[in-house]
């Protein structure tokens, strides 16, 4: 499958959604393309942060199928009360330990990505994390990591020359093959500057003699190369510590909040490196066992991501680099529907991820509410996205690699998810399109809320058409159609029957059609 | 200050990181294949061991030579040597607890929630025991190569004790690699199958005719004996079926097959005939046979399978075709070649070396200690161009260190003492990225270069500081008298530095880098005077400090 196939099957693509404000909008005609949108912003200095939940998260506990009784049936002791969810759709509610999240996805910084896994899933923990992280089939093993796929074909220099910052930084952890390239792990690995700068000394970055051309020699090669990157990098992150620095505080018992605090840090302090990964201790979220509900376990680590997420957008937002970081949760695989016998929950296969930043679509969930009925052989919840579209999206909007570069990354083409407001086209006025037979002048409120009204101008008499559809292209509700002669209109239309998240508007006369973004919230 | 600061942060960074890590797999380099002229010809078999030779050969099997082990090596011919490495020694004492049973499944749910955390609790402590003592042996067991089998063979068949839990199960399977260390491969393999340890983490022991579990199947072809892409997924499906049956009983380290075989309701056993590789395996089993002859039957499959896999050919059945250089070999006898030649040799293979080392595994019926004696007495293993060309395991690093200054002779009698260091070596190795007894997955530890990261190598290099901290701590002499196991010590500065960088590293120094060295034992000083300073411990002992530092924060201290 193309990516980006369903909007292209629409005739349209994301970049001409704009978002809009109560300013006159660009019809499609005349919007740039998503290739020209590329090459606009290209070269401009984007940041990701993957946050690795280790052991398997369970999905189901985080956002709660508040309304399938079905949940509750198969989760007699572990299952989170309706009333005890904090609001999120009508069908599901957010863990109560998830308050932070939820105030992101209200505030539009953070989206959630339903049921994500791939075919076949694996349930090991080993497993599970090579496939996420090298970015294969379940049944391929592969060495490299697909960031370090990425950081390679954009730095092919590395390492006979070293870029200035690290191309990436893993916060406490142990250079996760996520950073493999087939030239070496490229991240650099540190729990704290300071430490890492102590660690390394204040010795002069050495100048080697040039060694031998025999094998003993090309060894000694690629140990210096680490030896010359711990040297320059311990220099160069002390010095981007010590000249960043946080707006808010982060508590001192949330390890991860501590790890994002320090990646905030750093990019606060001019650090230009890519992409950063922090991840909670241990395989904290295989809750195998005394899972619990409202309290224990798992209540606690959700508590911790949450309020650690929240802390670091706030941060980033005061430091004024909310757009230019985005992040993404990720997880090995979600847990089973059924609980075990041990008050737990045991290794399932999809389960949803966040992610978060000033630029994503926020406040939209991407899939249905998980489908508790029909279930895989295992008794687990089947896929509907593959996790590989959303490193796709991350990679093509985020990162803006183009289309060849992806597929060499991933293997193969993905459908994209529009996770992300495309960068250059918002604050943009383009050109007015005259000429169109059909032009939207003016839609406010931006988002909707409750209701919206439409101001557009109609060129030749014809009929119109106004029509809402999800960002998978599926009709919604049609909310006019009818005979227009030439003129101005304003018109307003009732919004409550649509949940919140953004939507694509489609109006249309005769034949001519133009589409626009159309943020709803409640 | 600055060595107080590194001390502290070595501390913290022990209590900030993740116990439980997940180092890279795989290797992923861009190395040339070798082209060396170099075989398995003896290498000067009628002459001593060069003191450069003896080095080489005990940092390759011995994680780093200790002075009295050079000395002895000196004395002999390479097959000598080699023969000592390889001599049968007794098998060491065991831990205590290894006595008493561990508790049954049904023991332990009679537990209360508390008693289970205390046991669990307990469980671990006598697992950290097990690794201390794996360590202890490691560094030491006298001239042998014994601990460094064992350590291939964890890395080969490996378990973990997190998802074994029983820590009798982990010493048991410790024990078996020790009895097998350098004998037949196919026999180690077979007991394989049905250890204890094994049973549990590939599942083997829920491996039954009703819910066949294909975790144990799949890797005793894929990474255990074969390699992938020589099997076919039915294969495995067959090679499952063999296996049923077994399974632990808690008491004591103990593995029981299939006891109702009798019974169709109650077997666990898959009784029928089974197809691998296009060969039949039929227990040939019958109602009117008695159940002691049935379970022998079953039984008797499992050495029919490891036969049959170890006869397995890269053939044309298998798309090989004569222009392959392991075309017409046993699939099994290349496939352990090869990981024994990354080993103890390079990354990298040559080819026709383990092609010839495969045949000679064949001819002895997979008998490693001929295979082992050929490959470490051999002109290839000996080729200066490979001295130094592997990068330092974390065991190879801190067992090493341990052993190449005078720890042993200063803290081992003192049980608290070595007890802490080993506990040290515990954590440290564990930060290095090796966790003993626990491989990141069933692969095992991918190695060579995945061992250094930015990270790594800066706490190598802070590691090998506290170590010379932790010497001169004892005694501020210890260092002096280290020294002057180097004949010129006391004479010529330049002599000296050759010497001892000679006896530290496996890739010498280059000229600056020898020259900064020299430098920084005489600290200012014109080089005619090193004799007087050399003579006065109270001068000396801080240059050798110095220098002794330096020298293993040179890039060179990574290899062997």
């Amino acid at each position: 499958m193309k990516r980006r196939s369903f909007l292209k099957a629409m005739g349209v693509t994301l970049a001409s959604l704009p978002i809009i404000g109560n300013r006159p909008l660009a019809a499609l005609s005349s919007a740039p393309t998503f290739d020209n949108l590329r090459r606009l912003t290209a070269g401009t200095d984007k940041i990701f942060v993957l946050v690795q939940l280790r052991g398997g998260n369970d999905g189901l506990n985080t956002l709660v199928p508040k309304e399938n009784p079905l949940y509750y049936e198969r989760r007699p002791t572990i299952a989170i009360l309706k009333e005890n969810t904090l609001p999120l759709t009508d069908t599901l509610g957010w863990h109560p330990s998830c308050e932070g999240l939820r105030i992101l996805f209200d505030e539009g910084r953070l989206a959630i990505v339903q049921g994500v896994t791939y075919p076949n899933p694996n349930r090991s923990h080993f497993r599970g994390t090579d496939i996420w992280i090298t970015a294969t089939d379940a049944n391929v093993f592969e060495s490299t990591g697909w960031v370090g796929r990425y950081l390679e074909l954009t730095h092919p220099e590395y390492p006979d020359t070293l870029p200035t910052d690290p191309l990436a930084i893993e916060i406490g952890g142990f250079s996760s093959r996520i950073f493999q390239t087939s030239k070496g792990n490229v991240a650099v690995t540190f729990s704290d500057p300071e430490e890492f700068y102590q660690l390394v000394g204040e010795s002069p970055t050495p100048a080697f003699p040039p060694a031998p051309d025999t094998p003993a020699g090309k060894e000694l090669e690629f140990v210096r190369t680490i030896a010359t990157a711990s040297n320059i990098y311990s220099k160069r992150v002390k010095e981007a510590a010590d000249k960043g620095y946080n707006a808010v505080e982060y508590p001192e018992d949330n390890d991860l909040a501590q790890s994002l605090k320090i990646v905030a840090r750093l990019i606060a302090g001019g650090l230009q490196t890519p992409i950063y990964l922090v991840s909670i201790r241990g395989n904290a979220f295989d809750t195998h066992a005394n899972q619990g509900g409202v309290e224990g376990e798992h209540a606690t680590l959700l508590a911790e991501v949450s309020s650690a997420l929240r802390l670091f957008l706030d941060d980033l937002r005061s430091l004024e680099l909310e757009d230019q970081v985005a992040g993404m949760t990720f997880s090995e695989f979600g847990r089973r529907v059924q609980e075990n016998g041990s008050l737990g929950t045991d290794h399932g296969t999809a389960a949803p991820l966040f992610v978060f930043g000033g630029s994503v679509n926020g406040g939209m969930i991407f899939g249905e509410d998980p489908d508790l009925e029909n279930l895989d052989n295992r008794g687990d919840l089947l896929m509907q996205y593959d996790y590989r579209q959303v490193y796709s999206s991350v990679l093509a909007q985020w990162f803006q690699a183009p289309e060849t570069q992806i597929e060499q990354i991933l293997f193969r083409d993905f459908t994209e998810l529009p996770l992300f407001k495309i960068a250059g086209f918002t604050n943009e006025p383009s050109p007015s399109p005259t000429t169109a037979p059909l032009q939207l002048l003016q839609m406010f409120p931006a988002p909707a809320n409750g209701s919206v009204t439409l101001r557009y101008r109609v060129q030749q008499p014809g009929t119109l058409a106004i029509a809402v559809y999800n960002l998978k292209g599926q009709h919604i509700l049609t909310l006019l159609q009818q005979f227009a002669a030439t003129g101005e209109y304003q018109r307003t239309f009732d919004t409550t029957p649509l949940r919140s998240g953004t939507y694509i508007l489609q109006l249309q006369l005769d034949r001519y059609q133009t589409y626009h973004r159309l943020d709803i919230v409640h | 200050m600055a060595r107080q600061m590194h001390r502290r942060s070595f501390l913290q960074t022990l209590t900030s990181l993740p116990f439980d890590q997940h180092p890279a797999l795989h290797k992923a380099l861009t190395l040339q294949p070798l082209n060396l002229t170099t075989g398995l010809e003896p290498y000067q078999p009628n002459s001593k061991l060069s003191t450069e030779d003896a080095r080489h050969l005990l940092r390759r099997t011995c994680f780093a030579p200790t002075p009295a082990e050079l000395e002895t090596a000196t004395k002999m011919t390479p097959a000598e040597a080699v023969d000592h490495l390889l001599r049968p020694l007794p098998s060491p004492p065991i831990p205590e607890w290894y006595d008493t049973d561990p508790l049954s499944p049904s023991e332990l749910r009679r537990l209360t929630e508390e008693e289970r955390r205390a046991y669990r609790q307990q469980q671990f402590q006598q697992i950290f025991e097990l690794i201390r003592w794996w360590y202890d042996l490691m560094i030491a067991t006298d001239f042998s190569l014994r601990e460094k089998m064992v350590f291939f063979f964890h890395n080969h068949f490996t378990s973990g004790f997190v998802q074994v839990k029983v820590p009798h199960y982990m010493l048991t399977q410790n024990m078996l690699f020790r009895e097998y260390a350098f004998g037949n491969l196919k026999e180690l393999t077979e007991k394989i199958v049905y250890d204890p340890a094994m049973l549990v983490y590939l599942n083997g022991n829920v491996n039954t005719l009703r819910r066949p579990n294909e975790n144990f199947g799949r890797e005793l072809l894929e990474l255990f004996t074969m390699g992938e892409g020589n099997y076919t997924e039915w294969d495995i499906v067959e090679v499952s079926r063999v296996c049923t049956g077994w399974f632990n009983t808690f008491h004591k380290p103990y593995y029981d097959f299939d006891p109702f075989p009798k019974n169709p309701r109650l077997r666990r056993h898959d009784y029928l005939s089974k197809s691998i590789f296009g060969e039949i395996i039929d227990p040939q089993v019958n109602d009117d046979m008695s159940t002691a002859e049935i379970r022998e039957r079953g039984m008797a499959e499992v050495p029919q399978l490891i036969d049959l896999i170890f006869r397995q050919q890269f053939d044309e059945s298998r798309g090989y075709d004569a222009s392959h250089p392991y075309y017409g070999k046993t699939i099994a006898a290349v496939f352990f070649a090869a990981k024994l030649y990354r080993t103890f040799v390079y990354e990298i293979v040559a080819p026709t070396i383990v092609a010839a080392l495969a045949d000679l595994l064949v001819e002895n019926n997979f008998q490693l200690k001929p295979v082992l004696k050929t490959l470490l007495q051999s002109a290839h293993f000996f080729d200066p161009q490979l001295r130094g060309a592997q990068i330092k395991s974390p065991l190879d690093f801190t067992v090493g260190l341990l052993r190449m200054y005078p720890f042993v002779e200063l803290y081992r009698n003192n049980q608290r003492t070595w007890n802490s260091i080993l506990r040290s070596v515990t954590s440290v190795n564990t930060i290095l990225g090796l966790r003993l007894l626990q491989p990141p997955d069933v692969s095992g530890w991918p190695g060579h270069r995945d061992w250094l990261n930015t990270f790594t190598y800066p706490y190598r290099n802070a590691v090998s500081d506290l170590a010379i901290q932790t010497l001169l701590q004892q005694s501020p002499l210890v260092l002096y008298q280290f020294a002057q196991q180097f004949p010129s010590f006391q004479t010529n500065v330049r002599t000296f530095v050759s010497e001892a960088t000679s006896y530290l590293l496996a890739f010498p120094p280059l000229e600056s880098e020898f020259d900064n060295l020299v430098e920084t034992l005489l600290d200012g000083a014109p080089e005619y005077e090193w004799s007087d300073i050399a003579q006065n411990a109270q001068t000396v002992i801080p240059r050798l400090r110095a220098f002794f530092q330096a020298t293993m924060k040179l890039p060179q201290f990574q290899l062997t």
